[in-house]
């Protein structure tokens, strides 16, 4: 592979990392906001903290995101020569949108949540306007449309190099293993997980389509319970993905600290083919309250939820274990929050499948922010800023700090208290989206409030010193 | 009590996986060289987590079924004919046939005449019953066999737009 090309690839990541955590570091700010509120120490109106709830959840998926793609990027940079043109006008739109998205929420006052479910964008009862509703899903779609032509070129890229076959591992399951056909994990997860958020776009372009002819003409009819899976298909397997190509991050950059090779074989092949199929399986639990849902579907999303833990656990986070086991591993911050945001994701993925195995008990109730704040809070982006790390070590030579370690373990406090008092609020029976929280549950708000500003305190570390590495950052043309 | 139950294995159960984490992630040295032989043992474990974790997803699946709370399942257990209660709702209020309810087996057959909504309820000390979601064209039919006496309230889990947080009302049951 081209050096100078992995160089420059490298370079935009880092650019792209500091305006994505940047702009996570904000969203997550404006969610605490309105946890603040709602925990009863400061007072916003209900207008404003539904408009702060929306900007926080579209916020943090859109920045994490973003954020994940470019790290993945990164990590492929030595396997793939994937088109820089492309990824660049692909983050430039994203960029523009997410500004936009912001000002439609600002504005327009939208406050719908990230759900967008029908028809409540077009049933404000006065708090937005009719206008803000329509930019809202026209904006969300060319983020969609964005994404889904980097992703596109993953696949692409990969299935010129290794086939389409081998570059999802359909070759490696059949046992044929050839350099020719047989990607590192790192391109095979990616590959399979863009696969997945394509079918996931397609959903989410076909919603937000349809919503937006019944925004133009309102008498054109839509099923609200064909909306609500179409929704939740989107929806649910994005959140997933980013936590899939975090976790192929950490197929590539893991070995490098552990000094041991983590190589594709035949059981990381089906078990990333099992993935697929049990992320687009599990999506249907969002919608187990809904009992017109035929039966065997209710059965089948249950069962996929289960199924969901065999590939992450018995795979994915045993493969880390024995890599990490008398490897000599030096513990540096960049492999820390690595192998902790395996743990989140183990934890919360754990969490998630005891929210769908008993969903009447805690369907929306604060039980299930406290599974995805979990991998998300302290997953997710755990791997997101191992990546950003890792960076910096390898363009800047940087060392950790005493502020690394500090920013580390700040963030673990806070986001472990936050999902933790989140959990425990929806196991009694506190429920989510509440602007005033229920009578006799505000001290979880206030507690989980409180945890929120922890994280704040350790993200400004975090960036701090992320910008303070970059200075070190030798100039890409040297 | 459910919640309670399945809160305390979620406690419990992220602290056995923060133990095994910090087990493994503390024993990363000495280095051992011999990686394949490390690899073999870590293996042989795996193949006992994933039968101990199919016996264990198997069991809670069959469980999970066995307690949904649609008309198939419960129509089974339910003894009697139950006690109908039709709830309408719309922003931000619900409108219920009764408000007073016999104690015993009672279907609830929830819709929305607007947005999507969550009909929650709960007991006299804030905990959550049984729920299910009211959506427009559609009916709900939740079957809930009430054996104890006294207020109910019913609260909005469906986030509905600006008042969703006060969308509540009350029912009793004697």
């Amino acid at each position: 592979m081209d050096i100078s090309y992995e160089r420059r690839v490298a370079g935009i990541s880092m650019v792209i990392g500091a305006i994505t955590i940047v702009l996570f570091g904000v969203t997550i700010f404006i969610g605490i906001i309105a946890r603040t509120s709602q925990g009863g120490f400061i007072t916003l109106r209900p207008d404003v903290f539904y408009e702060f709830m929306t900007l926080h959840s579209v916020g943090v998926a859109g920045s994490l995101m973003t954020g994940i793609t470019a790290m993945m990027w990164y990590s492929l940079r030595k396997h793939l020569n994937l088109h820089m043109n492309l990824m660049q006008i692909m983050f430039g739109i994203i960029g523009a949108v997410v500004v936009s998205l912001l000002a439609a929420t600002l504005l327009g006052f939208y406050g719908t949540g990230w759900t967008f479910l029908y028809p409540l964008p077009f049933k404000s009862a006065g708090a937005w306007d009719d206008w803000a509703a329509g930019l809202y899903l026209l904006l969300l779609l060319c983020v969609v449309a964005a994404m889904t032509i980097s992703w596109g070129d993953v696949v692409v890229v990969a299935s010129k190099k290794y086939g389409f076959s081998g570059a999802v591992g359909w070759k490696l399951i059949a046992g044929i293993d050839t350099p020719q056909t047989t990607p590192p994990p790192v391109v095979l997860i990616s590959t399979i997980t863009s696969l997945c958020g394509i079918l996931s776009n397609i959903a989410g372009a076909t919603v937000l389509i349809l919503l937006l002819i019944h925004w133009a003409d309102p008498g054109f009819y839509l099923d609200y319970l064909y909306i609500k899976n179409l929704i939740y298909y989107f929806g649910h397997i994005l959140m997933n993905m980013a936590m899939y190509m975090a976790v192929a991050i950490v197929y590539e950059l893991m070995p490098i600290y552990a000094k041991r090779p983590w190589k594709s074989n035949k059981i990381v092949a089906i078990s990333w083919n099992a993935a697929f199929i049990a992320v687009s399986l599990a999506y249907m639990h969002h919608l187990l309250q809904d009992f017109p849902q035929p039966f065997i579907i209710q059965v089948i999303a249950v069962f996929g939820s289960y199924m969901a833990a065999f590939p992450a656990t018995v795979v994915t986070v045993v493969g880390a274990m024995v890599l990490v086991y008398r490897s000599g591993i030096k513990w540096t911050v960049a492999p820390l929050y690595m192998f902790i945001g395996l743990m989140s994701w183990t934890i919360g993925g754990f969490w998630a499948v005891l929210d769908a195995g008993f969903n009447n008990a805690f369907h929306n109730t604060m039980f299930v922010p406290g599974h995805f704040h979990l991998y998300l809070l302290a997953g997710t982006s755990f791997i997101f800023v191992a990546t950003l790390y890792n960076i910096t070590e390898e363009l800047g030579g940087c060392k950790d700090a005493f502020e690394d370690r500090l920013g580390l373990w700040a963030w673990f406090i806070g986001a472990y208290g936050v999902a933790l008092t989140f959990l425990l609020s929806g196991v009694f029976g506190a429920p989510r989206r509440y602007a005033v929280q229920m009578p006799g549950k505000e001290m979880w708000s206030a507690f989980g409030a409180l945890f929120g500003w922890i994280v704040i305190f350790a993200l400004i570390l975090v960036i701090g010193r992320y910008i303070t590495r970059l200075q070190k950052v030798k100039p890409l043309r040297s | 009590m459910i919640q309670l139950i399945v809160g305390t294995a979620a406690v419990l159960g992220a602290l056995i996986i923060m133990a095994v984490f910090w087990k493994v992630g503390t024993s990363s040295m000495p280095r051992d060289d011999d990686y394949k032989h490390v690899a073999e043992a870590g293996y042989a474990i795996r193949r006992k987590y994933f039968w101990a974790l199919l016996a264990v997803s198997l069991v809670l699946f069959i469980i999970g079924v066995l307690a949904f709370p649609y008309p198939k399942v419960m129509e089974a257990k339910i003894k009697g004919e139950p006690f109908v209660v039709k709830i309408n709702s719309k922003q931000f209020q619900w409108d219920l046939s009764a408000a007073q309810i016999p104690l015993g087996p009672v279907r609830f057959d929830v819709t929305s005449q607007d947005v999507n909504h969550g009909f929650g309820i709960y007991d006299e000390k804030g905990g959550l019953v049984t729920q299910s979601q009211a959506m427009p064209d559609y009916v709900n039919k939740l079957y809930v066999n009430f054996t104890k006496p006294g207020k109910y309230k019913i609260w909005c889990l469906e986030y509905c737009g600006v008042a969703h947080h006060i969308m509540a009302t009350e029912f009793e049951v004697k």
